[in-house]
């Protein structure tokens, strides 16, 4: 079938062909009439006439392709700007490895896990404080022992956070390392048909061997995993594994 | 009407139908009324065409329609110059219209994983041209009384 593919296609390519051939037209949409297409804010009978004159008009789609690629390129720089980019966005654009990539995206999340610590350890302190009055009004030796301890921990907890200018080891993922993102290809990509029962933890156990990479396959598909439904029947993109 | 604003006409149908929206049977012979008498006939195909694909969509099991949806992005894909730049995405085409597709070249399993189906499923273009062409050389011959052409080579 593949060899005849083009073959049995020709007929109704040419028809198809026929249909979008250019010709010139009375009028053409303004920039803005090709802003609101591209922005899909169209009822469904304006929105087919703009792309019946685009079909037919070389000169209006080379200037909706233009304005299309610039909204594609800020879009893409917006992604790039904020604190954990989609992973998806990384791949694509195509300016680091598969591999740096996929570890700068982890880093931006564990960075955002320790504000969380932080805010974490400061609702710590706070309840350790008012727990801790009516204790320190009986001031027996064994609550101040308990202070000494509790205070130590909060200590350590907060030099912790504080030196740590990259990662602190003890909020990575048990069995996520780097070697482990690597030893997958992220711009090789194979097609997987998700079956009944499937989840994105089942798909990285089954398929990479190693269910933590979970959330890097949710981030590979995010068109997929933003809809918050993994269908039967569904394809997704799965890195392949490097020789 | 002339022939440019007949088929300008039908390609606001044919996006209708790219887009997977129903499509009324009346919109489409309001255009087949259009034609005129000397019509070329490449202009009748064009509207014979449409017309089979109405009927595929209303003689066709509702779970095996998505196949004239694929088909039309696959050959409406080859029209025009081949143009993949401005960060094409594939997984993007899902809410795709005419100027999306023209120029793309899709190949066949690129258009069955947009549609979440076996990208080697090959049998489903197969089935779906040969449907269209049964439909189509019935619509011509109904219209016209005569057989319908085989290229369209043979239609100026």
């Amino acid at each position: 079938m593949r060899k005849n593919e083009n073959d049995s296609s020709d007929f109704f390519i040419q028809i198809a062909g026929a249909e979008t051939a250019s010709h010139d037209h009375a009028s053409h949409p303004s920039e803005d009439d090709l802003l609101v297409l591209l922005s899909e804010d169209l009822a469904d009978e304006q929105r087919s006439r703009l792309h019946a004159h685009l079909a037919t008009c070389d000169d209006c789609r080379t200037r909706w392709r233009a304005l299309k690629t610039t909204l594609a390129e800020e879009q893409r720089n917006l992604e790039q700007r904020s604190t954990v980019p989609s992973l998806a966005a990384l791949i694509h654009a195509g300016h680091q490895t598969a591999g740096s990539s996929v570890i700068s995206w982890f880093k931006a999340l564990f960075e955002t896990r320790s504000l969380v610590a932080v805010g974490s350890a400061a609702a710590a302190l706070v309840l350790a404080f008012v727990v801790m009055i009516p204790i320190l009004q009986n001031s027996s030796q064994q609550t101040t022992t308990q202070l000494q301890v509790i205070s130590e921990e909060l200590r350590t907890l907060q030099d912790r956070i504080t030196t740590s200018g990259s990662i602190d080891n003890s909020f990575l993922l048990p069995t996520l390392t780097e070697a482990s993102l690597l030893a997958y290809d992220w711009e090789a990509l194979r097609v997987y048909t998700v079956r009944s029962g499937d989840t994105w933890r089942s798909i990285a156990k089954d398929e990479l061997g190693n269910e933590m990479l979970w959330s890097a396959l949710w981030g590979l598909n995010i068109e997929i995993a933003a809809s918050g439904v993994l269908q039967a029947g569904t394809t997704v993109w799965l890195p392949t594994r490097r020789e | 009407m002339t022939d440019d604003v007949l088929r300008d006409e039908r390609l606001v149908i044919w996006d209708t139908l790219i887009r997977g929206e129903p499509v009324l049977r009346a919109d489409v012979s309001s255009l087949i009324l259009g034609l005129t008498h000397d019509a070329p006939d490449a202009e009748r195909a064009g509207s014979v065409l449409l017309l089979a694909a109405i009927r595929y969509l209303e003689t066709t099991r509702p779970s095996s329609r998505w196949r004239l949806r694929a088909a039309l992005w696959y050959w409406f894909s080859q029209t025009g110059t081949r143009n993949r730049s401005g960060g094409f995405r594939l997984t993007q085409l899902k809410r795709c219209g005419l100027a999306d597709l023209a120029g793309l070249c899709l190949t066949w399993p690129e258009v069955m994983k947009v549609m979440g189906r076996n990208p080697n499923d090959y049998s489903a273009l197969a089935r779906i041209q040969i449907d269209l062409t049964a439909l189509f050389g019935e619509e011509w011959k109904n219209l016209f009384g005569t057989s319908p052409p085989k290229a369209m080579n043979t239609l100026e």
